[in-house]
């Protein structure tokens, strides 16, 4: 029997794929997301090619059912050694008419969600010395852009958890991998037409993601060339940027990277 | 003439230390935060200073308590002209012992509660085409550090947050200023073990806010500047070398 690779978010788009991805490097994969009949339809997906699924519908907002559907998968499956925590919604922010209700199911499905599911696992991990936790970040963590002031912030918040995290971690055997994707081809990118730039697929996306997080690499942010226009960016003052960047928004806003 | 400042988490530590030095630049103060007691010795020690100011207790993760608290002080002393975004919390954990309510409350207080005194305020300010929001985020934004992760994610949320408005309000008459100061000598701080270099009074960063709000706000504004400097240059040093020293460094001075 494999060992338990449990993804929070997995009845769609990464999440579904990494389930495929993970089952394929031989773990016993459980899946967690609030869509019973979809996560049905991955569970059996990963079946038909010969691999071992289990999965359970929780609402990550809700620590007390996100706690009892890990611990039922852990009945099944064992102890988790590899947790992905992916769990994600994409909505843009409309700064003239803030919505706090948009606002909370952000942040906590985005921010909340990665540190519940990270608190149900982590006390156990470190116990036993090995595991690998990573999360679905995004690119557009990494700075401020307009019109996605929730996401953004949700993604930064992320990425900052993982990282202070990771440096408690350092050298225990729990490792933590930051993945930050760019566009990626899911029900989340919302477009007609064109699709943003380097957008990628799903599954390769996963394998990337995969790949990393088995080698225990601090982070992933990928495709290149967005990472590195990300990094630029990040170094540049916000009042030298923020006329370029409110010309570039187009309206009505951007489809999400990540 | 200077208008109305609201402050939530003004009852001690920089909340307070902005209410004095708001007051003595003439503008009027509304303080907002939990406890009531502290709020209203501030308020007459304020009022018998010769400023004007009101109080109102609400729970800044608590929506409706905000648009209460705010209603009352905008009747009180009129219309919000800056919204200061100040109450925070903060807590060391530890991996092996980490519960997830300690950060969820973190971020709650520190990131949804500096969000909902913004939307409360914006709408009068929109409808005026003036005001100011200013947010107390940290230093702390600008890396994961060990121990304060929950922090560190919501220092780094709101100050994303507010950028990202910042952005989106600068043709709207709504100025932002991101404030992300270093260690400051507060009740927050005091129990810290570990060294705190360049540490601040709450009442020298309160006067170079006050100073920033009467120039009209906006910008990010990390002090001292050093911090910003280092966390940055930090980022130069192996993660995996930067990682082991602080986390050291943060557990100086703690008992095993």
């Amino acid at each position: 029997m494999g060992q338990h690779a449990l993804i929070v978010g997995a009845s769609s788009g990464i999440g579904a794929a990494l389930a495929r991805e993970m089952a394929f490097e031989g773990y016993d994969v459980g899946l967690i997301a609030r869509r019973t009949d979809r996560l049905a339809e991955v569970a059996e997906r990963v079946r038909a090619r010969g691999g071992v699924a289990a999965y359970r519908a929780a609402d990550v907002n809700d620590p007390e059912q996100l706690q009892a559907a890990i611990t039922a998968l852990e009945e099944v499956l064992g102890p988790v050694e590899v947790l992905i925590a992916n769990a994600g919604i994409g909505e843009n922010t409309d700064a003239a008419n803030l919505d706090l209700a948009h606002v909370r199911r952000v942040l906590r499905t985005n921010l909340e969600g990665v540190v519940l599911a990270i608190g149900a696992v982590l006390p156990a991990m470190t116990r036993r010395g090995h595991g690998r936790i990573a999360a679905v970040s995004s690119i557009a963590g990494m700075r401020p852009i307009p019109q996605i002031a929730a996401y953004g912030a949700s993604k930064a918040g992320v990425s900052a958890f993982l990282e202070g995290l990771r440096a408690d971690l350092r050298g225990t055997g729990v490792t933590v991998t930051d993945l930050c994707p760019g566009y990626v081809r899911t029900d989340m990118l919302k477009v007609e037409g064109a699709l943003p730039p380097f957008t990628m697929e799903a599954d390769d996306t996963a394998r990337r993601m995969v790949r990393a997080l088995l080698a225990g690499r601090d982070s992933l942010v990928f495709p290149w060339p967005l990472a590195l226009a990300s990094r630029l960016a990040a170094l540049l003052p916000d009042a030298l940027l923020g006329p370029v960047l409110r010309r570039l928004a187009p309206k009505p806003p951007p489809a999400l990277p990540g | 003439m200077p208008g109305h400042v609201i402050i939530t988490g003004a009852s001690v530590g920089i909340g307070a230390a902005l209410a004095r030095s708001l007051a003595s630049a003439g503008y009027s103060v509304g303080l907002i935060a939990r406890r009531q007691a502290l709020l209203e010795a501030l308020a007459s020690d304020l009022t018998r200073g010769g400023a004007k100011a009101a109080w109102a207790v609400a729970d800044v993760a608590d929506e409706a308590s905000m648009r209460a608290a705010f209603e009352s002080l905008e009747a009180e002393l009129g219309p919000c002209e800056v919204m200061i975004a100040n109450a925070g919390v903060l807590a060391f954990q530890r991996p092996e012992s980490f519960d997830p309510q300690v950060a969820v409350n973190i971020l709650r207080v520190n990131v949804e509660g500096a969000i909902t005194a913004a939307a409360v305020a914006l709408p009068g300010m929109l409808a005026r085409r003036r005001g100011q929001l200013v947010v107390i985020s940290s230093a702390a934004a600008l890396r994961g550090l060990p121990g304060s992760y929950a922090y560190s994610a919501s220092k780094s949320a709101v100050s994303s947050f507010f950028r990202s408005l910042a952005f989106d309000l600068a043709d709207k008459g709504v100025a932002v200023t991101v404030v992300q100061p270093g260690f400051v000598a507060t009740d927050m701080t005091a129990s810290n073990t570990f060294p705190m270099p360049g540490t601040w009074q709450a009442s020298e960063l309160a006067d170079v806010i006050v100073a920033r709000v009467q120039r009209g706000g906006g910008g990010v504004l990390t002090t001292p500047w050093f911090m910003s400097f280092a966390l940055g240059l930090s980022r130069l040093i192996p993660a995996f070398l930067f990682d082991r020293a602080a986390r050291w460094y943060f557990r100086l001075g703690e008992k095993s």
